[in-house]
């Protein structure tokens, strides 16, 4: 097993450097480059960034190095830790990071929670419950869930709670404007957190909950739950000591993805929100092109998600004895 | 409202027998009341005397008429000696109020129509709540690249400043003069200005500025804006009030490059090790009537009034800037009431319209839409092609279509009712009329026949078929470029559409070897002027040429350099209004391009804002107005 987890660490080093190869490719092969950028968005708030002042700060910049060259200069820097500076706001790529993480991290944990808490129950209720009205609803509920588009739940939130209600702020994670005291100030996150986390969870428990119920349905159709029912055991040991066990081994090596999650956040709900997570932070510097940013962000995905499936594998032998890796 | 527009409002429309349509159309753009829209249109029922600006204007002359205003408030020292002879004193309504005094009650409808103005005492005029899309820099330095334009006028202060009428303001030089060779301009400071920190401003601070964008290691765009042909022009510093800056030659727009420079504080930044990342890029200490209490990252950004500034206290507490990662997000912020203005793009406009919540104050781009021609390409250099495609543009359609009867036909220089209005000579130029028979007949004149397959064949053989290219990001242009294809279809020329990303085409604009016909017709906004200087030298000068410049669609003439050459050199506002219409008048002749139609963006305005100013360009307004606003509590 050690020699295996260290097998599998030792082979990120070069699939991270193949990732950052693709990524540097394809981010330099998109038209324009942050001075475009500038100027594009100048030309439209009428700024006067002129052609020689573009063309110094290309050079400075070392956008005008062929673009190995360019590739080479971040790596060398990357590999020892130090991923650069943000085109566009002059500040290291590690503390932007550091600074949007939190943010997004937050918002992905209340609602992974919240997603888990309703999903597992209904799943279980659903597979256990199978062809009855309720599990034909929570399956209906499913499939909308899986099919709305996020950006529209979160937009229809927004008109409906915010705009038409007033019940709820339409963006943000706070109010510039807080009474001071800290009931206040817990009342006013709590109200930012509605929205975001509704839009996120609603999808979310749409998945969580079918999966649960196909796992749960193919364990309680095993012949072992045959037995523990043979023996006379009460039908709420049977479904929570014996089959949801089994059932949720597939559901907690997803876990391993949590990781993910929680650090890439939701592009879509963190924009419609003005969420100051990572999500937006990857939009906007695609935007303007910072490539620093996007290759720090690329970098940390791409960690995680090899780290994560490294994880979800191990717990995977940790709940299930009939997996070895040897 | 500022009545020489309105003066040659109606005299154009008598001239030009321009319908009601056109009429109420520009009337709207200038944001007169509904009561002053009927008094132009009956003004325009062909009075001459009406048409008459000077009766409008109080005897300001029709070539000096927008200049009109008071550049100080009455109180203060002389303006410029420039600009001394230009400013017949205007009603206090149009003067804006730089020594803090309260605007006088009439300056335009506020938002509620109410016409109001009991202005609050200092600070109980609430916080209005204002967001921009652009994304957060992090840059709160305006000499720094990214910084974000709102902090550039809320929190600093510049030299001098452009009002939206189009007139320079003093800020925090009180005055200034060029030399008699117009190479050596003097500036007065203001006295008495003190930084957020209580530090008082001094010409140490104005030296250090321009040091500091001079120096190489600093990320800026504005080195630029200190140079002239390439060379810096010199600064120094005379006493600790007056500073000198020297031009190796004469160079008017050299006041607009000073306008959009903002004076940082020496005594902060002197010492720091790296002005690029330094900490007061997120904590800025300046000059303006605003100062910056919280910066949170991506969410919002609020402002405090600062009740020492030197123009006296905003109206109000302060204001919160929003970031929002687009329209739709602000607009819901803005239906909910959580923002109480925002910038709205044209298709975003009809839901303010006609809405008793909110006043949508609209503006023009400074520069029109154009369709350029390539005149390094044989058949288009030929000006009896360039006119007969003139002619075959039915402008008025084309502009209703694209801008869903929003936008104003163009025929002129720059924007109908933007910052340089003036500077077009609507006297002169006369405008093409629509006419396919007419450029039909110019073709065949001029030896292009028709091809059996309805396109046709130039002299020399070769078929009148163009690409006509733009950049992409704009539905507009998209869709201008079809209704140009099928517009010129009708006097047997082919257009073939092509739209590439605006990186793309800046990249064919350097190459001085493209091919022409990669870029035949260009639509766009060719040549793109500076907000508020109408100098086109980067643009329309030979010497401009690829690589050079921006005169990337090869047009060449002695006199229109001579123009542009003049219109540099020389300081004095009216001369240079002069020397513009004459460039107006050129340019209308040679066809460098078709003026097509002036497209209007707009701000929308909660009526929750009072003390809200009509102005023709509220996009230059809305920098500084805040100042002067309140909410009713």
């Amino acid at each position: 097993m050690t020699a295996y987890i260290i097998r599998r660490l030792l082979w990120m080093l070069p699939l991270m450097i193949g990732v950052s190869v693709v990524c540097f490719a394809l981010l330099k092969s998109a038209p324009g480059d942050p001075i475009t950028a500038i100027r594009a968005q100048g030309r439209a708030s009428g700024s006067t960034l002129q052609a020689s002042d573009a063309e110094a700060l290309r050079e400075q910049l070392g956008l005008n190095d062929p673009v190995y060259v360019q590739y080479f200069d971040w790596l060398g820097l990357a590999i020892r830790g130090d991923f650069g500076y943000s085109t566009r706001q002059n500040a290291p790529v590690f503390d932007i990071i550091k600074s949007r993480l939190p943010n997004t991290a937050k918002l992905a944990l209340v609602s992974l929670v919240l997603t888990l808490a309703i999903a597992l129950p209904l799943g279980i209720l659903s597979a256990v419950k199978q062809y009855s009205r309720l599990d034909y609803f929570l399956t209906f509920f499913n499939f909308v869930g899986i099919s709305i588009p996020q950006f529209w739940l979160g937009l229809m939130l927004v008109y409906f709670f915010a705009v038409n209600l007033g019940w709820f702020p339409t963006t943000g994670m706070r109010s510039a404007d807080i009474e001071p005291g800290a009931w206040n100030s817990f009342k006013d996150t709590v109200q930012h957190y509605v929205l975001p986390v509704t839009s996120i969870t609603i999808v979310g428990i749409a998945g969580y909950m079918r999966y649960q119920r196909a796992s749960m349905l193919e364990v309680i159709h095993q012949d072992y739950i045959r037995t523990a029912r043979a023996k006379g055991l009460a039908e709420r040991v049977v479904i929570f000591k014996h089959a949801w066990r089994n059932a949720l081994i597939p559901i907690i090596t997803l876990l391993g993805y949590v990781f993910v999650i929680l650090v890439e956040g939701s592009v879509v709900v963190e924009n419609i929100f003005s969420w100051p997570g990572m999500g937006q932070l990857a939009v906007t510097s695609l935007q303007q092109r910072d490539y620093p940013v996007m290759m720090g962000i690329v970098l940390l995905s791409a960690t995680l998600i090899l780290l994560g499936t490294l994880l979800s594998d191990i717990i995977y032998a940790v709940v299930d004895p009939r997996v070895r890796y040897d | 409202m500022s009545d020489d527009r309105v003066a040659r409002l109606i005299e154009e429309a008598n001239q030009r027998r321009w319908s009601r349509r056109t009429v109420l159309k520009r009337a709207t753009i200038l944001g007169l009341s509904a009561p002053a829209i009927s008094a132009v249109l009956a003004a325009c029922g062909g009075d001459d005397d009406v048409a008459d600006p000077t009766t409008a204007t109080g005897g300001a002359s029709p070539t000096s008429a927008t200049s009109a205003e008071t550049p100080v408030a009455e109180s203060e020292a002389s303006p410029t000696e420039a600009e001394a002879d230009t400013t017949p004193t205007e009603p206090s309504e149009a003067t804006e109020p730089t020594d803090g005094q309260t605007p006088t009650s009439g300056t335009g409808s506020t938002g509620s129509g109410t016409g109001v103005e009991t202005v609050p005492a200092d600070g109980s005029g609430g916080t209005i709540n204002i967001n921009t899309t652009g994304g957060d820099s992090g840059i709160g330095n305006p000499i720094i690249t990214s910084n974000i334009a709102l902090i550039e006028f809320w929190v600093f202060n510049r030299l001098m400043v452009y009002d939206d009428e189009g007139t320079l303001q003093p800020e925090l030089a009180e005055s200034w003069e060029f030399d008699d060779e117009n190479l050596v301009l003097t500036l007065t400071l203001r006295q008495g200005v003190t930084w957020h920190d209580g530090e008082d401003f001094t010409a140490d601070d104005v030296i250090f500025t321009l040091d500091m964008i001079q120096n190489e290691d600093t990320d800026t765009g504005k080195r630029s804006n200190l140079q002239v042909s390439g060379e810096f022009i010199t600064w120094e510093k005379v006493d600790e009030f007056t500073v000198t800056m020297t031009s190796p030659e004469p160079f008017a727009p050299l006041l607009f490059n000073l306008n959009s420079i903002g004076i940082i504080p020496e005594h902060i930044l002197s010492s720091s090790s790296d002005i690029n990342t330094d900490p007061f890029n997120k904590a800025p200490i300046g000059t303006g009537f605003y100062k910056l209490v919280e910066w949170q990252s991506d969410q919002f950004i609020r402002f405090e009034a600062n009740p020492d500034y030197w123009g006296g206290a905003p109206n109000n507490d302060g204001a919160v800037a929003f970031i929002h990662a687009d329209t739709e997000v602000g607009s819901a912020a803005l239906d909910a009431g959580d923002i109480d203005l925002m910038f709205t793009p044209p298709e975003i406009q009809p839901r303010y319209e006609d809405n008793d919540d909110f006043v949508l104050h609209n503006y023009v781009y400074f520069t029109p839409i154009t369709l350029s021609f390539n005149h390094s390409h044989p058949i288009l250099s030929d000006i009896n092609v360039r006119m007969a495609i003139a002619m075959a543009i039915d402008k008025q359609t084309l502009t209703d279509t694209v801008t869903k009867g929003r936008g104003i036909v163009a025929n002129n220089q720059y924007a109908d009712t933007g910052p340089l209005d003036r500077y077009n000579d609507y006297n002169n130029v006369v405008p093409i009329e629509f006419d396919v028979d007419g450029a039909n007949a110019l073709l065949d004149e001029s030896g292009y026949t028709m091809g059996d397959d309805g396109v046709r064949v130039s002299p020399d053989g070769e078929r009148l078929a163009f690409n006509i290219i733009t950049y992409s990001g704009f539905e507009e242009y998209v869709n201008d470029q079809v209704i140009l294809q099928e517009m010129l279809s009708d006097i047997g020329i082919e257009l073939t559409p092509q739209v590439v990303e605006y990186a793309t085409l800046e990249g064919m604009w350097a190459d001085e070897n493209d091919d022409p016909a990669n870029r035949a017709l260009e639509l766009e906004e060719w040549p793109h002027p500076f907000e508020f200087d109408p100098d086109v030298y980067p643009e329309l000068h030979t010497d401009s040429l690829p690589p050079n410049g921006f005169n990337y669609m090869w047009f060449e003439d002695d006199e229109v350099d001579d123009l542009i050459n003049q219109g540099r050199t020389t300081t004095d506002p009216d001369e240079r209004v002069e020397i513009y219409k004459q460039l107006d008048q050129r340019r209308a002749e040679l066809l460098p391009n078709v003026p097509l139609y002036n497209a209007v963006d707009g701000w929308v305005v909660s009526t929750r804002v009072q003390n809200v100013k009509d102005t023709p360009y509220f996009r230059r307004y809305v920098s500084y107005g805040v100042k002067d606003w309140f909410k009713e509590s």
